[in-house]
């Protein structure tokens, strides 16, 4: 559905360099800290900047080759972008059913009012929380088959957030879609999609299933004689802790059968990402 | 290309009691104002109201929303074009509606010779506001809202002072004898300049876009 190969893009203090593919039918997170790079890739993705290197293959066809008629098949959600705030809902109505062919204004404004958002009011007034469901509405409102959403949920609620992840997840459900999604909420990914792209400083450090993140990975704690003496060469990430060292592996059920004597913990995205940002490389 | 007439079309709407105001005042204008000031006035208003199609740029630059339409399936250079088409659709549109207020009013009040006199300015103020436009356009894609609109008054103010520095070395006279002289040509030119300007304009803006990051 969207490959992208080795993209580069040079900015003065931050350089973007990765490569990534959201197959058919899957939903791909990229996570990642703050300033790693992943609206970066988004941009690029969506052609909001110019790349300086790589391709970008969408539908199986380079982007610059994409046709109006192709980015329809396209919905986006963007974090901290949108329709100009002085419109109405009912202002954007007609305005999606010239752009988009397949848009579907009846269920787009029953799942409007079913989220309480005012078809009469201007989105300036809107509450973050507010807009941020409507964005995701956009998003999924004309029939597309990827969805680029750049943290969809933030501003939600508990409630909001999962109804909006379980509108995701039915959204997967009909024809042949795909999902990248970046978010800062680990919990969310981690019940919704079927990989995950570890992106920090541009690069993309880890590529893995998430059954077999949480499953496979995990964290070992051990002391420095226990570090010395163990076998390290399942071993992903360092970090010096009071107690000796914590690392992350990515086949914990080794360490289980070899080392039972050691502190073997099942670890979170968060953790994955708190490792691999600030542990040494091993 | 529609999708984004709707959208701008959207945003003036909602404007609405704002430009029925404004085409109030220019009825009041029409109505009681001096002689004078009459045909400008209006023109003036013409020219308030055209720059919406500037407000239209802002809004959409607003809180980073230009990523978001062009993430929409449009081109940037389709953005570009329905930009200088509705500015056409909205200048021609203020003007024809002041200029047939004041085709009306004026022939109650004056004579149809001074009506004439007063309606002849109307077409050299609708050239004018497509020649602010044809910089202004460029100049708020690149440089966005607040210092596009800086330079745009900047340009405008420049321009004032020429038409003030003519005036004061007392050029005035002959101006305004070559204008007679040769009026036609003058209007023709000035119709063929605008077009031309307006054109080229919108080249540089297409660049502009194609290079621009979002």
């Amino acid at each position: 559905m969207l490959k992208l190969c080795n993209i580069k893009k040079q900015y003065p203090q931050f350089q973007l360099q990765c490569s990534l593919e959201v197959p058919k039918n899957c939903i791909t997170a990229l996570i990642g800290p703050n300033g790693a790079g992943k609206s970066t890739a988004f941009k690029a993705i969506l052609g909001l900047i110019h790349i300086d290197g790589g391709e970008i293959e969408l539908f199986g066809k380079p982007f610059c080759a994409l046709t109006p008629q192709d980015r329809t098949r396209i919905g986006t959600a963007l974090c901290n972008s949108g329709f100009s705030g002085y419109l109405k809902i009912r202002d954007i109505v007609p305005i999606l059913s010239q752009m988009y062919p397949e848009f579907d204004k009846e269920n787009f404004l029953e799942k409007c009012r079913h989220f309480d958002l005012s078809l009469d009011k201007k989105i300036n007034d809107f509450s973050t929380g507010m807009k941020a469901k409507l964005k995701v509405l956009l998003a999924m409102s004309h029939n597309a088959q990827l969805l680029i959403l750049d943290e969809p949920t933030v501003g939600l609620d508990v409630v909001a957030r999962e109804e909006v992840l379980d509108m995701l997840r039915e959204y997967m459900l009909s024809g042949e879609r795909s999902i990248l999604i970046s978010s800062h909420i680990s919990s969310d990914l981690e019940g919704l999609c079927d990989d995950v792209y570890f992106i920090h400083e541009g690069q993309i450090l880890l590529h893995e299933e998430i059954g077999t993140l949480l499953d496979c990975y995990g964290i070992l704690k051990v002391s420095g004689e226990q570090y010395n003496t163990m076998n390290q060469t399942r071993l992903i990430r360092k970090k010096k802790e009071i107690y000796g060292y914590s690392l992350l592996t990515s086949d914990k059920q080794f360490y289980l059968e070899n080392m039972p004597e050691l502190t073997i913990e099942k670890c979170s995205i968060d953790e994955v990402i708190m490792m691999m940002t600030k542990g040494e490389i091993l | 290309m529609k999708g984004l007439l709707i959208k701008d079309w959207k945003l003036l709407k909602n404007q609405g009691r704002f430009f029925i105001v404004i085409i109030m005042i220019s009825i009041l204008i029409s109505l009681f104002g001096s002689r004078t000031y009459s045909g400008f006035t209006t023109s003036y208003l013409t020219f308030a109201l055209s720059m919406f199609i500037l407000s239209t740029l802002s809004y959409d630059n607003y809180d980073n929303g230009m990523a978001f339409l062009l993430s929409l399936p449009i081109s940037r250079k389709i953005y570009v074009k329905e930009k200088y088409l509705f500015a056409l659709f909205l200048t021609f549109g203020f003007w024809l509606i002041f200029f047939l207020i004041d085709l009306l009013v004026f022939s109650i009040r004056y004579s149809s010779r001074e009506s004439l006199q007063i309606l002849c300015q109307s077409p050299v103020y609708l050239a004018l506001i497509l020649l602010f436009l044809s910089y202004s356009i460029p100049l708020h894609l690149k440089f966005e809202s607040e210092k596009g609109r800086m330079m745009s008054f900047g340009i405008l103010g420049l321009f004032s002072l020429g038409i003030f520095c003519i005036v004061r070395l007392g050029m005035l006279a002959a101006l305004q004898q070559i204008l007679t002289e040769s009026l036609s040509m003058i209007i023709g030119a000035s119709a063929v300049f605008c077009l031309l300007s307006f054109g080229i304009s919108y080249r540089i803006s297409v660049k502009i876009m194609e290079k621009k990051e979002f």
